[in-house]
């Protein structure tokens, strides 16, 4: 009779602290390992948006800096440099027509760009300064980069420039895989990218109304400009991307593992 | 008269009592003096780095040398780097755990010496603040972890630990671009 009893007490012991480590002990292994969640629910959408129009408008753009290109050489391999007959008087004018409709082109479908970027960019900043700013200390962050080093890649707009819509088509792409891991790296990508295209669209639409005014008055004809050739560089980087090499490893290790070794004596 | 003849003697044998005792003073010192001889404190200097290792703890045990934990760990870096092997690292966590229950050093100073040579984690990061909070000393916080990369490199490449070594490196060109977003962020507010 004692022992069952005793068995009894042990048995609801037992369950009690079973509902106590749900209750309080399990809740709290869960908190110490927080679901960041960087992008906002129709992030997504914006930058899918963004990613059709920027890569609308440069398919429309490929081929008109093409022939821009083809022209200028035309103009300046057949001696056309300060003449005025007829023929180069005909290039003339379609050199200044493509470049006229080059900046139709981007004049149109910035505003669009800008706009879905914009939002994406504001949703995303708040998301990082709320969850990365205030809610963690620079130590935390490597913490959560920590699991995600191992596959051993360097983020390659840290010294580079992509298109604009492999930017947008690659960030649609890692959101859309759901990498969690990788998100306060992708969340950061994605919002200096977004700065540093809104800082160019900004620059472009201001070169592009004055540049346009000039054409449009007659005073900028004829072969490409130095100003012309500035503004149709930078709308090739926009369009073809442009990479720097990330940094490398030193390569004088031996190598061996011995990486997990000392882990009670690593801070916290 | 007789009298006079043996206080003349009196004074003249105090006289040279006192010329005695002044002599001594001054070749040996008057004042009672402790005997104080500074402690040697033997810098690990073989080339072997277990020898290295044993020297270490051997000096250490000397409660009086406590200070020189720094310079005898510099020492033994100097030595493991002309012998990098990966049983290092199995030398230093040992030596580290010991100089930590010994007392030599804390328990935190432990862990930052190990953290800081050996371990892909950064001692340069802030722990204590919010990010927001490092923004205006980011630029200083970034250039003491390029600092400690490099002694990690040096620790690293002592213990053959090239794995670690990439993961710091990697881990840092990570950091320094969320820390730049996140400082932005944080600015626009």
């Amino acid at each position: 009779m004692k022992s069952v009893l005793s068995r009894n007490r042990l048995l609801v012991s037992g369950v009690i602290c079973i509902i106590w480590a749900q209750m309080f002990v399990l809740p709290v292994c869960y908190a110490t390992k927080p679901r960041l969640n960087l992008f906002p629910k129709n992030f997504s959408e914006h930058i899918g948006n963004a990613y059709q129009e920027a890569s609308s408008m440069e398919n429309n753009l490929r081929d008109i800096i093409q022939k821009l290109e083809t022209q200028a050489t035309l103009y300046r391999e057949t001696g056309c440099d300060g003449s005025s007959g007829p023929g180069c008087q005909k290039i003339s004018d379609q050199i200044s027509d493509n470049y006229l409709t080059m900046l139709t082109i981007l004049k149109g479908s910035l505003p669009k760009i800008k706009k879905s970027i914009d939002v994406a960019k504001i949703s995303v900043e708040e998301t990082i300064r709320k969850e990365l700013g205030k809610k963690s200390s620079p130590a935390d962050i490597q913490k959560l980069i920590e699991n995600q080093a191992d596959n051993q890649t360097f983020p390659k707009t840290v010294n580079g420039r992509r298109s604009l819509s492999s930017v947008m088509s690659n960030s649609f792409k890692m959101i859309a895989l759901g990498r969690d891991h990788d998100q306060a790296l992708l969340a950061a990508e994605i919002y200096l990218d977004s700065k540093a295209v809104l800082k160019f669209v900004d620059l472009m639409e201001g070169e592009i109304a004055h540049q346009e005014s000039f054409l449009v008055i007659g005073q900028m004809y004829g072969t490409l400009t130095p100003e012309m050739i500035d503004t149709v560089d930078q709308i090739k980087t926009v369009i073809f991307g442009e990479y720097e090499e990330g940094g490398t490893l030193p390569e004088n290790f031996e190598k061996y593992d011995n990486s997990k070794l000392g882990h009670s004596l690593e801070l916290d | 008269m007789k009298t006079l003849t043996r206080r003349y003697h009196m004074k003249k044998r105090l006289v040279s009592a006192m010329m005695i005792v002044i002599t001594i003073c001054f070749f040996t010192g008057c004042v009672s003096q402790k005997q104080t001889t500074a402690p040697v404190c033997s810098i690990p200097s073989s080339p072997l780095v277990d020898t290295a290792f044993q020297t270490a703890r051997n000096t250490l045990s000397n409660p009086e040398c406590k200070y020189a934990f720094s310079a005898i760990f510099d020492a033994l870096l100097d030595i493991s780097e002309q012998a990098p092997a990966p049983q290092n690292k199995e030398f230093f966590i040992g030596f580290l755990e010991w100089v930590r229950d010994k007392g030599i050093i804390s328990a935190i100073q432990a862990k930052t010496y190990y953290t800081r040579y050996f371990s892909r984690r950064f001692v340069s990061l802030v722990r204590d603040y919010q990010t927001c909070g490092v923004c205006p000393r980011i630029d200083q916080m970034l250039k003491d972890c390029w600092e400690e990369l490099k002694q990690k490199e040096r620790g690293l490449k002592i213990c053959s630990d090239k794995e670690t070594y990439a993961k710091a490196y990697n881990d840092l060109q990570k950091i320094e671009l969320i820390l730049e977003a996140t400082c932005s962020a944080c600015t626009e507010e």
